[in-house]
């Protein structure tokens, strides 16, 4: 119980710090800062979970180790009795003090099952490249979505030219004709709630 | 029976070929009369190959076990109704279930198209029909269903055990029938490419059926999961093996598919994208059909084991690249009818959305194949299993539920930083919320605490719109419940897509309180026995065994108390089949909103009468099954046909407009 009272102590102080600098708390006008600030507290107070029994690290070992004689199941799915056997010894080994890494190197040594029988390819040697892909993946997907926003948004410019800039905040001829177009609808809508007549209006994305 | 199946699929091979030629040259010849026909080929090769298919119904239930692939599927103790679930159980049934479930759907389609697409339908029909031909033609050479044995045994080696389940009924069906559909939306986009049709018109056909596809495929997922929870005993939904993933890629190409035609049907823009990206789907699709098809054993191997193995890759390989020829011929047709206006706006965040989608499905495809270009290029032998999923999907999965939150408060085109701040800081306002209460909760890990904070956001940014406009319209003098529903109708596509949001939000909170916070404990018990697990105690009390013809069934009693408390009796099962020597175990499960009780028995020693029980806590998981009626009721908000009818004047409106000015429907 003591991380969630810390950060809202972190909370309350910072309230604190705001309302003493006279700034209104609600409308503050860096909440984002505040959001990440606490957000960051909480995530950073949370490390601490209790240490896990020797069961619980003997079910994680389970799920990381393939049954090698029935193909895409783990150890910890399996019900062949090999794969009791196998789960047998990761507690047996467990008790005798060996840790995760040893009892998964010893499975997966050349001489007994190779790498096939971790769930997890190693993030070492050959395999590597199944990991390393991915974030490149996204990089370069990343990197082409940045390329062809920038090239679209080039192709902005024209209508850009027109002051004050065709803004759906600021055109009154879309606004207009959105009115009309909202008219016509089934339901005249209110007003109120929409500062921006074109766009503005969730409903209707 | 099998001479009139094996003539019926004949016939609809014949008439498939006349009907792909007969759209093709009545379209280029410019003759009405020869494309009608074609048309009409097309409802014949449904009628031919639903003969066929009864026909193997017959045979199954009259017992031919002289037809091979009755003989392999079923047996004289198969229970009648399983009839339904061998008919799909192996590779050449699934193929002709495939088919004929392909033919409606594609007979369907053809026939449901409005007038306006009649000079790109017989592309598409063309289309339809040459995958058809394709079917047809791998089960009238390498996989026929109604192959014959030299004799006539006496009874079938009957259905694989694990399909003995209810949710067999309609997993496979429907997952086979959402891949297939995938094959509508490609061949509308299709043939309005190769007929010069490239305006925004597919679209609204292809949304219809992109949306069918997504909520079958879905749905199929779903109770695949549930099927292997209750039946696969090791307390778990998913394992991210080949078959899973083969359902799980399309549906996510689906996913971004469905999202980005929105910006296509309202701005006139991604078209080029939306081609590709049907393309890439339909690719994935046949990609889970080829390892789908034959029940839940196929591997990755499969592709190396039989001669159909290459063949379907061959016609992957052709139905994923080729349509790319057509698609660059086309090239300078396709352009956006609008360039992009502000990289903060909806249609910027469907691309990052896009991006996330087919990330997660290229990095699921990339785990499917990893071994075979391991092996290929390293010759070690590796295996790619649930942790590398996680750990790599894991983060992509929270990027999406970050946008799936923040995309729909941003309007279209541009918005301004006022804006978004507007709508953005309440959901989040309560989202650090929730944050902060679960973690006053006792919930630590950062992982849970940022997922559930997300999907809080996401919960929370749809309930506040919701009850805004529900408020606005019920000032005007509604009833709130009248105000909702008149909120709803006023925008289906929006509100329906809203509510599948919700589903998701649902099913993922469901999945990340089961990941982190399952409890598990293997206890040997002997009747009278019991054992402790988070507050539960946990008694076995006995079990009785029924001898059935094929298989020995066993059926454990256990009383499930808390505090003292008697909560209730379970039953957990487990079944023995000679035959096969499996044992089917089916898990006693008690159900509740915060979390399930899950036994099962692993194991059974001879001679001795202490059982093995697996005893699973798995928070939140009624949630993940909570979310498959949602789903579907998003799906029907959104396709009801009203709001179909609606969108029909749009195009003149657009027109009458100078393009830059055009209004935002």
């Amino acid at each position: 119980m003591e991380s969630p009272l810390r950060s809202m102590r972190a909370m309350r102080a910072m309230r604190a710090v705001n309302a003493a600098a006279g700034r209104p708390i609600p409308n503050h006008g860096k909440p984002w800062l505040t959001g990440l600030l606490l957000l960051g507290l909480l995530l950073a107070s949370c490390g601490s979970e209790a240490v896990p029994s020797l069961e619980e690290r003997a079910q994680r070992i389970d799920k990381q180790l393939v049954c090698p004689f029935c193909p895409a199941e783990t150890i910890d799915q399996a019900q062949v009795p090999q794969a009791r056997e196998m789960r047998a010894f990761v507690r047996e080994k467990l008790s005798e003090g060996w840790t995760e890494q040893e009892i998964l190197d010893y499975f997966s040594a050349p001489e007994r099952y190779g790498p096939r029988v971790l769930a997890e390819p190693p993030k070492s040697g050959p395999t590597l490249t199944i990991w390393l892909l991915p974030p490149l993946g996204l990089l370069a997907g990343m990197a082409l979505i940045f390329f062809t926003v920038k090239a679209m948004l080039k192709g902005r410019e024209a209508p850009d030219a027109d002051p004050p800039g065709d803004g759906p905040d600021t055109d009154p001829y879309l606004a207009q004709v959105d009115a009309e177009i909202q008219a016509r609808r089934e339901f005249p809508r209110p007003k109120k709630e929409r500062s921006e007549p074109v766009n503005g209006d969730p409903s209707r994305g | 029976m099998a001479e009139l199946g094996l003539i019926s699929l004949l016939i609809a091979l014949a008439l498939a070929v006349y009907s792909l030629l007969a759209s093709v040259l009545g379209s280029l010849r410019n003759s009405p009369a020869l494309v009608e026909s074609g048309r009409h080929a097309t409802y014949l090769v449904t009628l031919a190959i639903l003969i066929s298919t009864f026909s193997l119904v017959g045979a199954f239930l009259s017992n031919d076990f002289q037809i091979q692939y009755v003989y392999a599927n079923s047996s004289l103790a198969m229970p009648r109704a399983y009839t339904w679930v061998a008919i799909y159980a192996g590779n050449e049934g699934s193929l002709l279930f495939i088919a004929a479930v392909f033919s409606i759907l594609a007979s369907a389609g053809v026939a449901l198209a409005p007038a306006r697409f009649r000079p790109s339908l017989p592309y598409t029909n063309a289309v339809l029909m040459l995958i058809m031909v394709f079917f047809l033609a791998v089960m009238a050479s390498l996989a026929n269903p109604f192959a014959k044995l030299g004799f006539t045994p006496a009874d079938g080696q009957g259905i694989n055990p694990l399909l003995i389940h209810p949710g067999m009924f309609a997993h496979p069906p429907l997952l086979m029938t959402g891949l297939v559909m995938v094959s509508l939306p490609f061949a509308f986009a299709l043939g309005a490419l190769l007929s010069k049709r490239v305006a925004d018109d597919w679209v609204d056909v292809a949304r219809i059926w992109g949306i069918l596809a997504w909520a079958t495929l879905g749905t199929g997922l779903l109770l695949g999961s549930w099927w292997a929870y209750t039946i696969l005993g090791w307390g778990g939904y998913w394992a991210w093996d080949p078959v899973e993933n083969a359902g799980l890629m399309p549906w996510l190409g689906l996913t971004a598919f469905i999202h980005s035609i929105m910006v296509q049907k309202r701005q006139g823009m991604f078209r080029m994208w939306n081609l590709a990206l049907i393309n890439l789907t339909f690719g994935l699709a046949l990609f889970g059909m080829f390892i789908n098809r034959g029940g839940p054993v196929p591997s990755v191997h499969s592709f190396a084991a039989s001669s159909l193995g290459w063949v379907f890759l061959g016609f992957m390989i052709t139905g994923a690249f080729a349509p790319f020829i057509v698609f660059f011929m086309r090239y300078n047709l396709i352009k956006s009818a609008r360039p992009l206006e502000s990289s903060l706006s909806r249609e910027a965040a469907f691309l990052v959305n896009n991006l996330l989608l087919l990330g997660v499905a290229f990095v699921t495809l990339w785990g499917v194949v990893y071994p075979l270009v391991s092996e290929l290029f390293t010759g070690i032998t590796v295996t790619v299993g649930a942790p590398f999923y996680n750990q790599v999907n894991g983060p992509l999965f929270l990027g999406l539920v970050l946008l799936m939150g923040v995309g729909p408060l941003l309007p279209w085109r541009r918005a301004s930083g006022k804006t978004v701040k507007r709508t953005l800081l309440p959901p989040l306002v309560i989202a650090l919320a929730v944050t902060v209460v679960i973690a006053a909760l006792g919930v630590r890990n950062p992982y849970a605490l940022l997922s559930f904070g997300l999907l809080a956001l996401v919960a929370a940014g749809i309930l506040l719109e919701w009850g805004r406009g529900t408020r606005a319209r019920q000032r005007r003098g509604e009833s709130y419940p009248r105000a909702f529903l008149t909120l709803i109708a006023s925008n289906r596509p929006r509100y329906g897509g809203y509510v599948a949001h919700l589903a998701v939000v649902v099913l993922a909170a469901g999945i990340v309180g089961s990941s982190f916070y399952a409890t598990q404990r293997d206890v040997l018990l002997l009747p009278g026995q019991s054992a402790e697990i988070q507050g539960y105690e946990v008694t076995y009390l006995e079990s009785r065994s029924v001898q059935q013809s094929d298989r020995l069934e066993s059926f454990f009693t256990l009383d499930v108390t808390r505090g003292g408390e008697f909560i209730t009796t379970l039953e957990a099962e487990r079944t023995f089949y000679p035959d096969f020597s499996i044992s089917a175990t089916r898990a006693g499960i008690r159900s509740t909103p915060v979390e399930d009780l899950y036994v099962v028995p692993s194991e059974t020693r001879e001679g001795d009468e202490s059982i093995g029980f697996r005893i699973f806590v798995n928070p939140m998981v009624w949630w993940m099954w909570l979310a498959g009626p949602i789903m579907i009721l998003g799906t029907v908000v959104a396709l009801w046909p009203a709001g179909l009818l609606s969108k029909a004047p749009a195009p003149a409106r657009r027109q009458t407009l100078p393009a830059s000015r055009a209004p935002v429907r």
